[in-house]
This record gives C-alpha cells, structure tokens and sequence, in this order.
C-alpha cells in the first residue's frame, strides 16, 4: 500500500473514530478529556509546589521541569491507548470489528496500524488541556519553551503507537472481561509508577537523565516488542479474532 | 468470482475448505448451501479478503481479495450478525460504515438517503439498533451492504430474520439489482424455498467440499423432477424391484415409504406399472414436484426431521 492511501486511512480512521467517542459516550468522552487534562496537571502543579522553582536558574529550571512534563505526556498517551482500545473492544464484542474489517478498503493489519497511529493522532485533542496547562505554568516562570512540550511529546507518542497496537492485538484474541481487567491494571500502574518516578525527579531523589531515560527506554523497547508481536504474529491474532 | 483449488486449514489444524473450487458468473445469483460447519462462512471471508487460503487461488472480480483489498470498494456485506453500533442511531450507524468504505460525507449523506429509500428505514433512522425488532434489524443491516452500490453484494443468512412481506421484498430487491446493476450476490442460506426462487445457481458445501456446483434448474433436472413416494405391503420386495430397474430407493419422511426421483410424470407412471406387474401390493401412492429441499436432505444423506 502506497504511503499516502496508508495516511488517508489514518486520518479517515482518526476523524471517525474522534466522532464515533464524542457521539457514542459523550460523558465518557468529556470524562476522558477531562481527566486527561486536569490529573496531570494536578500532579505537575504539585511537584512544582515542591521546588523553589523562582530561586532557580532557567536552565535548572527546565531541567526540573522537562522529565516531570514528559512523564506526564507518557501518563496522557497511555491513557489516550487505553480509552480508544476500550472502544475496539466493544466493536468486537458487537462484532462491528468484522464489518469495519470488510468495510475497509486495506488489509485488516494495516487497518490495525492505521488505528494505532490514528488512536495517537487522537490524543492530540484530547491531552490538549494538559499541553496548554503545561504552557501556562512554563509562561509563569518565564520558561515558556514549546520545543520543550514537543520533546516531551515525542516519547509519548511511540509510547502510545506502540501500546495501543499491543492491546489491540490483544483485543483481537482475549475475552473482554480480561481485557477490561488488564486496562484497569494498566491505569493503576501508570497512575502509580509514573507519579513515583515524576515525584522522585521533583524531589531530587532520581537523577534527571534517569528520569528522562527510564520512559524513554521503556517507549523503545515497548515499540520493538510490539512491532515483532505485529509482524510476527498479526496474521495468526487477526484470523484467530475473525473465525 | 474464482475459487480454484482452495484450501483452508485453521491454526490447531481445523479443515474448513478442502480442495474447493467454484466459480460465480457475473450478472448472476449464486447460493452457498451445507450444514453448520460445512464451509460457507469461511468461503464468504475469503471472499472478502479476510482471511487468506492456505492454498488455491480466490479471485473476485478479478483481483486477489486478500493482497488487493481495494477490492472490498467494490463489495457490500451482510455478516451472520447485525454488527451495528448500540450507541449509535441507525443513521449514524449507516453514515460511519459509509465514511469507512467511501471517506466523502457528502456522498455519504447522498448514498444512506438511497438505501433509506429502498428499504424504507426513514421511520427507523433516529432509533437505535436495540430499539428495533428482529426484522427491522435485519433491514438496517441489508441496507449497508449496498452503500456504494456495490458490483458484488456477500450476504450471509440474509432473509433469517425478516417477515414474510419482508422477505420477498428483499429477494425482488436483489434481483431487480442484479438485473439493473449488473451486479452479482453470493449469498448463503438455510432456508431452501428461498434459495429456490432467488438463485440461478449454487454450490453445496459438505465437510469442507463442494459436492455440486453448478445451475440450479440443471440440479432439479438432473436430480429428477419428480418425487415418487410408494407404500408396499412388501417394501423389500418393492425395493428388489426398483433396483432391478436401475432406481436408487431412499426411505420416505414417514420412515415406511420409499421414495424414489425421476425424470418425468410419464416415468413414474412407467415406475407404477412395472411394480404393480411385478405383484407388489401398494398401500399408498404419491407423486410431487421435488424441491431443492429434497436434494440437499439425500446429499446430506439426511431425512427431512433432522
């Protein structure tokens, strides 16, 4: 499939499926944007509470600021995979899946792709009220660096591809009891692992390279493991979910 | 449409299709009969393009359904469930399928307002699909697969769930289609009358195989027209008989009787004589039409109650 057929499925993929959450569950979908935009926030004006950030220097002070802002980027795109991959799993148990599978003019793996990519995609709008929230409090202290929000969107966006393609694969064989049981797990982990590492950078008890490093790496080696799940094993997942 | 030696086996080895072949000529409406299990899902998601053969080639209108997937554009699908969104309205249910296959809204809105008309669904449009019966369902679900209208409509199971009125509405449907669109249907059902008055040909799938394809007429014809149903006081006798005639006897729906399948009135009538010669008492005698039914039950080996 040619590049630009496989981006116009994407963004075909994207715009349904944005309408699809805000007209299905309009209280889920503002529940989502809501809590997407005011949780983090709420964690990153707390650190910032612990920092004497106006005795720092700007560069320090972006040091502080920049692993606590990627941090909470990777809690939004995880998040985002989450509530979208929720959304797959109630199309397959309406068996909708198989329809949209023979709807679609692309094979039914890069339809997954294209979700997977269009499911990021989506997490622009809706992590958007953390990303001005961020500026704001950056504008405050003078440090207002846009390139800073982008570096640390970048790692959340291969966090997010990645982990939305792996639960989507997921999606296509577990039932969806255990699938609902495994995104619980994965919002209490994220909730807790990266407000603890976000808290320990704040604190100085982490160093700043580890805490800019540990998502980071984690966001590479979730993107290799997914996209060897994928090539390796998509074709055996999607005809398992199809039969 | 082309299967050409094709064979399916699933992961853990499962047979689905083994060595089938058959063909579907354009313009034209082809059945796919067989038991649960026999075969016609897995062949309908080849169609597709959903799955891939383990080997053979499947062809549809011209393209391999599974590497060139553009193909589906050009192909409307009825699945053995509704698959409709319970959050969404029918219109939008219509609209996001459309905006998946076609992408353009505009033409989207144009394309569901056709089919609202044809399947008269404008009444049902702000519903959701759990609000509507069975049928009306089934409606919904029948209109979606000819957005865009398509050159070859899938349809599994499709007149199951819908009335009698509604029924034959939809067989007229398909082949006013047919006939305007030059399109073709491929469509699997169990309801055998149906599949008489709607298709020009079929295929009968048994355990992963195809045991006929081919016209539907040529089926009837060349598996006798006529049914000959016969109760003797001797059946073995009755049977020795027959035999020696050349007839293959099967045992009627009563359990008692012998039915035996001919060419022609004048034959069972020939039949009748030569038993009657032969000193065989006969209780009871009948001649009917066959139907569709009747073969598909002796190809199963199956009797009418099974």
């Amino acid at each position: 499939m040619q590049a630009r057929s496989l981006l116009k499925m994407i963004a075909r993929m994207g715009v349904n499926d944005a309408k699809f959450l805000a007209l299905s569950n309009k209280a889920a979908f503002a529940g989502a944007v809501a809590f997407l935009g005011l949780y983090p926030s709420i964690v990153f004006y707390n650190m910032l509470a612990n920092i004497p950030l106006s005795q720092l220097p700007s560069d320090v002070l972006l040091g502080v600021l920049e692993p606590i802002i990627l941090v909470n980027s990777l809690m939004c795109s995880m998040m985002v995979a989450i509530v979208v991959t929720s959304l797959v799993d109630v199309e397959k148990s309406e068996h909708v899946l198989e329809h949209l599978f023979a709807y679609m003019p692309c094979s039914t793996k890069v339809f997954l792709l294209s979700k997977a990519v269009s499911t990021t995609l989506l997490a622009i709008p809706m992590t958007l009220p953390y990303y001005v929230g961020a500026y704001v409090v950056l504008y405050r202290f003078g440090v207002a660096d846009v390139t800073l929000l982008l570096s640390a969107y970048l790692p959340a966006v291969v966090m997010a591809v990645s982990l939305t393609l792996l639960l989507l694969l997921l999606t296509l064989i577990m039932p969806q009891k255990y699938m609902a049981v495994l995104r619980s797990a994965l919002i209490i982990a994220t909730i807790v692992g990266l407000t603890y590492l976000a808290n320990l950078i704040s604190q100085g008890e982490a160093s700043l390279s580890v805490g800019i490093a540990t998502p980071c790496i984690a966001s590479i080696l979730m993107l290799i493991a997914t996209t060897l799940i994928y090539i390796k094993y998509s074709d055996v997942l999607i005809e398992k979910a199809i039969r | 449409m082309e299967f050409s030696n094709v064979t399916k086996v699933y992961s853990g080895g499962v047979v689905a299709l083994d060595n089938v072949s058959f063909s579907v000529a354009e313009r034209s409406i082809h059945a796919l009969l067989g038991h649960n299990g026999a075969g016609k899902t897995t062949s309908i998601r080849l169609i597709l393009g959903l799955l891939k053969p383990s080997s053979g080639v499947v062809r549809v209108l011209g393209r391999d359904p599974f590497r060139e997937p553009e193909v589906r554009l050009s192909i409307g699908y009825v699945g053995e469930y509704a698959g409709l969104y319970r959050e969404l309205s029918v219109w939008e249910n219509l609209l996001r399928f459309c905006a998946f296959k076609l992408g353009d809204e505009e033409l989207c809105k144009e394309e569901v307002g056709m089919v609202a008309d044809a399947f008269e669904l404008h009444e049902l449009l702000r519903k959701k699909p759990q609000e509507l019966s069975a049928g009306n369902r089934q409606r919904v679900v029948i209109a979606r697969a000819f957005i865009g209208k398509p050159k070859l409509v899938v349809l599994d199971e499709p007149l199951s769930n819908l009335d009698p009125v509604w029924r034959a509405r939809v067989k007229e449907f398909l082949k006013k289609y047919v006939e305007e669109q030059g399109a073709t249907v491929v469509f699997s059902s169990h309801i055998l009358s149906d599949v008489e008055d709607l298709a020009d040909d079929v295929s009968v799938l048994k355990s992963g195989r195809v045991v006929y394809t081919g016209g539907l007429k040529q089926l009837l014809g060349e598996q006798g027209v006529v049914k000959l149903v016969v109760k003797a006081t001797d059946r073995a006798k009755l049977v020795g008989v027959l035999s020696k005639m050349g007839l293959r006897a099967h045992l009627a729906e009563d359990g008692e009787s012998v039915a035996v399948y001919l060419k022609s009135e004048s034959e069972a009538e020939e039949v009748l004589n030569a038993v009657s010669s032969a000193g065989v008492g006969l209780k009871y005698v009948s001649t009917e039409r066959t139907t569709l039914e009747d073969i598909y039950l002796r190809m199963y080996g199956a009797k009418k109650n099974e």
